[in-house]
């Protein structure tokens, strides 16, 4: 099909505007009235708050209010579970909680009346690692766990353990038996902070009724409305949240951050209330990716057959599971244990662990980047043991349409070998390469999100629009819905408007998340604008007096039978549309991705510098080449921050890296040559045969560069980031041993 | 941010002043190292939070270089590293120099940053960064790096407190045996920069000679000489936009192929800037080859006592030391 929009390298529909610096984020906004609140914040890793004294801070002058967890009603927030008070009452559980709040006429005054509350603490014993938290007679973190809201199926007996998941098929002991190589390992991974340019903010403005407006950087305005409500004790109903722009969100911005303190600040004084994360906040209590330590046990024959594959994986929650949204509570990279590939016998556990640190969240494919690592660092370590290619290997063992996935998805048109050919000739994979520089190969895949969402189409008098409740998260998911609707009306991106509106106007919006926009909301642009052009048609038929297969339809006008384009509004006035699209019936699909890097490594100093990078796709239609292609250089440098340099380390309890200067995201001088495949005959469920593209190519690269790093030198790092000094010592190591053999 | 009072300074004597008569006040240059510190809210019982700004680069003069044959270069304190990086006199005369002075940061940070910014930063210790932690150099009871993470700290001279020295400017300023000009209450005075820093065992909570009311405000580097052999290499993590691993500046003099004078200083690897005085000693009237260079890097690093995680920094410092000495030769 020939399509006039769709396909089009089209500039975002608020790109102008953002980078002219007029677009109005949560932190513009300004208020009459408005005041400026801040938080007082653990300063210890597990303790019983003793005593708070808000005296100093009250005196000050400037200072409005002060509030502890004891002077507002008992409140938990989070996502599915909620385990996170609202500020802490009695007891700290990770150095950064919420623990009072302090609201003053300017933000200046507002942080210096934080630091005047004084609290006392009496330090409890902590469990600061999993293996602290998993230990027989570990502090158990949630004694009254099985009490708290959103627990998913039955209560855990009194453990840190938040939620277990298990699943395989065969006898891995068997398996193991059939094998005749068998690597087994442990993979540790960082946590791993979104790095978006806007940090968390909101603004709210409570009546004396109790309900409130509110402004808030989410994703999700309409979950964001229910979660705050349900941890204030409100009807939903009381609060009207707006749908802003985001500065970056990176799976980040789906919780509510400050909103019930921001709320409860209002009350108490009566006016707006503006809160602002810093930087700092945004390391150490914000919503990074779960640390993880996977151990992997893995047996092979040696025509390549995976006999058996044996893994338990922790998850490191922090204190609170309150930013997960699964109903399970576990990360979706929990069934990317085994990826997709064909294995015999099959067992593996996943657990999600509470410890005294700051709280998990969400961020970009959760827990794949984490369960891909480990395991295609693995095969990757079997192949080179039993002497196969690397891409042999993959090739012979990934599974083909018809079979299912080592966690039992099944896909249809399923293009994994391809994708992984097309990354290999692309990399000119097998040609011989200088001392010191190394290829590595991986594979993951993303599906094309799934869910039900509602869009609106119209015609007013300025001309189309369509209107959405969900923000654009700089994705450029508003110009998607743009190309999308102009497309099928027949005008040009820039004839539609795009509009948002808030959580007491609109149906219940799902929001942004898993990858769902280009599918889901696609879809239901795609079906509001043919939808508004068959009402437009048969209404202007009827003020016609025409058959309505006389009307044709011409670049967004009508033509009458004697040839004569005529503007529809002023045929039949204003007009407006409504469709939902579920994604329920559609073909169940997943988008692969194989990524070769290439590397060259400083044996004396142990320094990994990427050289090349080929990512190769089966997105199906790319409806954006721009937003296309930006998500695959930006997941692919996201990737490779994380397989380098990113980590949010966790000493005694505080983190280590509270500032970009300490935790280190690639800069410019890191940036290796990118070069995109894409798979041609698209195929997929979203509009225009789209697939989806956001969480698929940050999740292969750490793995092809670790694989890329044992290929150029012969040391294997399982634990990221791979360091220059990671890289040296394993260096060293090999020599000691070699020289042991001499 | 909380908010601070800001003074402009109309002269080197009005800075000092105003630093004399408030002791929360505090010498302001690019802000590109203060400010962050300020905003972070890292204080501590001998670490005040600093309520004045006083403005240095309102003084007229601060900024700017001048070159001349005989006299060498004179940098006021207050010029930013991007305009040395590209001097033309600096490039021709001190390539070793240019090279570092590029070397911090990135563009952007070296356009608001002043030499005598980077030379006074404070140290990256990420402990002595984050605000909960209250240890020996903010005046509190403990040193985290000797428990914890340590993989960037000193694998010299270290005690009592382990930061590694920050500047990539300075040691490459030491190599060339520069002095500074400091200017206090009782008028001004011209040192050595090799007596400028000051470790921990002199005084944990600063790492200059500079009292609160004294100012760096002029670096002076002598003439060229002939002969003279230069190298500067510097080892990150990060392409740029990083601190040293490691960086090592050598400056040597070589006659009839032999060595005659040297001056070797590393940073990324002490609480002050390191002088190699081993690797001096031993190249001293040799010729440099593999084998010198190697035995040479290796004898001064018999001296590093590493800690639990940065022993590997021990041997970047050994390959850094021998390609400085290679390339010089
Ligand atoms: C993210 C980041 C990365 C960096 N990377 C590097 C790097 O790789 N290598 C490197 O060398 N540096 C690096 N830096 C440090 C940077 O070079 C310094 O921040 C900069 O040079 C400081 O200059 P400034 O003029 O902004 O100093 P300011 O921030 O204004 O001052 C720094 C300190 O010096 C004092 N001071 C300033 N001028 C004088 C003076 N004339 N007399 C006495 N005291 C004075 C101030 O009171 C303050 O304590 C980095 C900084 C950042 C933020
Ligand atoms: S190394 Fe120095 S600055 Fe760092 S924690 Fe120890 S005492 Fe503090």
């Amino acid at each position: 099909m020939v399509h006039t929009t769709v396909g089009q390298p089209v500039g975002q529909v608020a790109g102008p505007l953002k980078v002219t610096g007029r677009a109005t984020y949560t932190a513009d906004i300004r208020l009459p009235n408005m005041a400026y609140g801040a938080v007082v914040r653990s300063t210890l890793p597990h303790a019983r708050i003793v005593s708070i004294d808000t005296s100093r801070a009250l005196a000050m002058p400037g200072v409005l209010a002060v509030i502890t967890g004891k002077d507002i009603p008992p409140g938990r927030v989070g996502r599915r579970i909620r385990d996170l008070p609202i500020l802490a009452v009695d007891v700290v559980r990770f150095v950064g909680e919420r623990v009072a709040a302090v609201v003053a006429e300017d933000q200046a005054t507002a942080e210096a009346a934080a630091l005047a509350v004084e609290v006392e603490y009496e330090e409890l014993p902590a469990a600061l690692t999993m293996r602290d938290a998993l230990a027989p007679g570990a502090p158990i973190l949630h004694p009254d766990l099985a009490s708290y809201d959103g627990l998913p199926g039955a209560p855990p007996q009194q453990s840190n353990v938040l939620s277990r998941r298990t699943y395989g098929y065969g006898d891995v002991d068997e398996g193991f038996r059939q094998a005749d190589v068998i690597i087994q390992r442990r993979y540790t991974v960082p946590r791993q902070h979104q790095g978006y340019l806007e940090p968390h903010a909101c603004l709210v403005s409570t009546a004396p009724d109790g309900t409130a407006e509110v402004w808030l950087t989410n994703k999700t305005p309409f979950q964001a409305q229910e979660q705050a409500a349900k941890a204030l004790g409100i009807p939903k109903e009381w609060l009207k949240v707006h749908v802003t722009p985001i500065g970056g969100d990176f799976g980040g911005k789906g919780s509510v951050m400050d909103v019930p303190v921001a709320y409860h600040l209002s009350k108490a004084c009566g006016r707006p209330v503006r809160m602002v994360m810093s930087y700092v906040e945004e390391f150490t209590a914000a919503a990074s990716r779960h640390a993880a330590q996977i151990t992997m046990k893995t047996g092979v024959k040696r025509d390549g057959t995976i006999v058996a594959h044996q893994v338990r994986a922790l998850f490191d929650s922090g204190a609170y599971g309150a930013f997960k949204p699964s109903p399970t509570l576990e990360l979706m990279g929990n069934t990317r244990l085994g990826g997709a590939y064909r294995m015999e016998n099959v067992a593996v556990e996943s657990l999600i662990v509470y410890t005294n640190t700051f709280p998990a969240g969400h961020m970009r494919a959760p827990g794949l980047p984490q369960a891909i690592f480990a395991l295609e660092s693995q095969l990757d370590a079997l192949a080179r043991t039993i002497e196969m290619d690397p891409v042999e290997f993959r090739r012979r063992n990934l599974i083909r349409e018809g079979e299912a996935t080592p966690a039992g998805e099944q896909w249809v048109q399923v293009r994994a070998i391809e994708t992984l050919e097309a990354a290999a000739r692309a990399a000119g994979w097998g040609t011989p390469l200088p001392e010191n520089v190394g290829r590595g190969v991986a594979v993951s895949e993303h599906g094309a999100g799934a869910g039900a969402s509602t869009v609106q189409a119209g015609l007013d008098e300025r001309g189309f629009y369509l209107r959405t409740g969900a923000p654009d998260t700089g994705t450029g998911s508003h110009t998607i819905m743009q190309q999308v609707a102009a497309e099928t009306l027949g005008v040009p991106h820039h004839a539609i408007r795009i509009e948002t509106s808030h959580t007491l106007a609109f149906p219940f919006d799902f929001g942004v998340g898993g990858s769902r926009v280009t599918h889901v909301y696609g879809r239901a642009a795609l079906a509001a604008a043919a939808s508004l052009r068959d009402t437009i048609l048969q209404r202007a038929a009827a003020a016609f007096d025409l058959p309505t297969d006389q009307l044709g339809w011409e670049g967004g006008q009508l033509r009458r039978p004697d040839g004569r384009l005529v503007d529809p509004f002023t045929v039949i006035g204003p007009v407006e549309v409504e469709e939902t699209y579920d994604s329920a019936g559609a073909p169940n699909v997943t988008g692969f991705c194989a990524q070769v890097a290439e590397v060259r490594v400083d044996p004396e100093t142990g320094k990994v510098e990427v050289l090349r990078i080929v990512s190769a796709h089966d997105t199906g239609q790319v409806i954006n080449p721009i937003g296309h292609e930006g998500q695959i250089a930006g997941g692919v440098i996201q990737g490779l921050g994380y397989a380098l340099m990113e980590e949010l380390p966790v000493v005694d309890g505080y983190v280590a890296t509270q500032s970009f200067a300490e935790y280190k995201i690639p800069a410019m001088g890191d940036i290796p040559e990118l070069e995109i495949v894409l798979l041609p005959e698209p195929t997929g469920p979203g509009p225009f045969a789209a697939k989806s593209i956001g969480e698929t190519p940050n999740v292969p690269t750490a793995a092809a560069i670790a694989n890329a790093v044992e290929d150029a030198v012969g040391v294997r790092i399982v634990d990221l980031p791979i360091t220059a000094e990671k890289v040296f010592r394993a260096l060293q190591r090999k020599h000691e041993h070699g020289h042991h053999h001499h | 941010m909380r908010s601070v009072k800001y003074y402009a300074a109309t002269s080197w004597g009005d800075a000092v002043a105003t630093l004399a008569k408030y002791p929360l006040a505090k010498p302001l240059a690019g802000g590109s190292d203060l400010l962050g510190w300020i905003k972070d809210d890292l204080v501590g019982p001998k670490e005040p939070r600093w309520e004045i700004l006083v403005d240095l680069r309102t003084i007229e003069g601060a900024s700017g270089y001048r070159y001349s044959q005989g006299d060498g270069l004179r940098i006021g304190a207050l010029t930013p590293l991007s305009t040395l990086e590209t001097a033309k006199e600096i490039v021709e005369n001190y390539p070793m120099l240019a090279k570092a002075f590029a070397a911090p940061a990135s563009p952007n940070i070296r356009n608001v940053g002043t030499l005598g910014g980077n030379i006074n930063q404070r140290p990256r210790c990420w402990y002595l960064r984050g605000p909960e932690f209250s240890c020996y150099k903010k005046g509190g009871d403990f040193c985290f790096a000797v428990t914890g993470m340590n993989q960037y700290h000193a694998i010299l001279d270290g005690e009592l407190c382990y930061i590694v020295h920050p500047s990539d400017t300075a040691p490459a300023l030491l190599a060339f045996d520069a002095k500074a000009k400091i200017v206090g209450p009782r008028g001004e005075k011209t040192v050595p920069l090799s007596e400028y820093f000051i470790g921990p065992r002199v005084d944990v909570t600063r790492e200059t000679i500079l009292a609160h009311d004294e100012l760096m405000t002029e670096i002076q580097v002598p003439a060229p000489q002939p002969g003279v052999k230069t190298a500067y290499f510097k080892a990150t993590n990060r392409e740029t936009y990083d601190f040293a691993i490691v960086n090592v500046a050598s400056w040597l003099k070589i006659k009839d192929n032999l060595v005659e004078d040297s001056r070797i200083y590393l940073s990324g690897v002490a609480p002050t800037p390191y002088r190699a005085t081993i690797v001096e000693q031993t190249i001293k009237g040799k010729r440099i080859d593999e084998a010198l260079a190697r035995q040479a890097a290796d004898q001064q690093m018999v001296r590093a006592r590493p800690m639990s995680d940065n022993a590997y920094k021990v041997d970047i410092a050994k390959a850094l030391i021998r390609r400085a000495l290679l390339e010089a030769n």
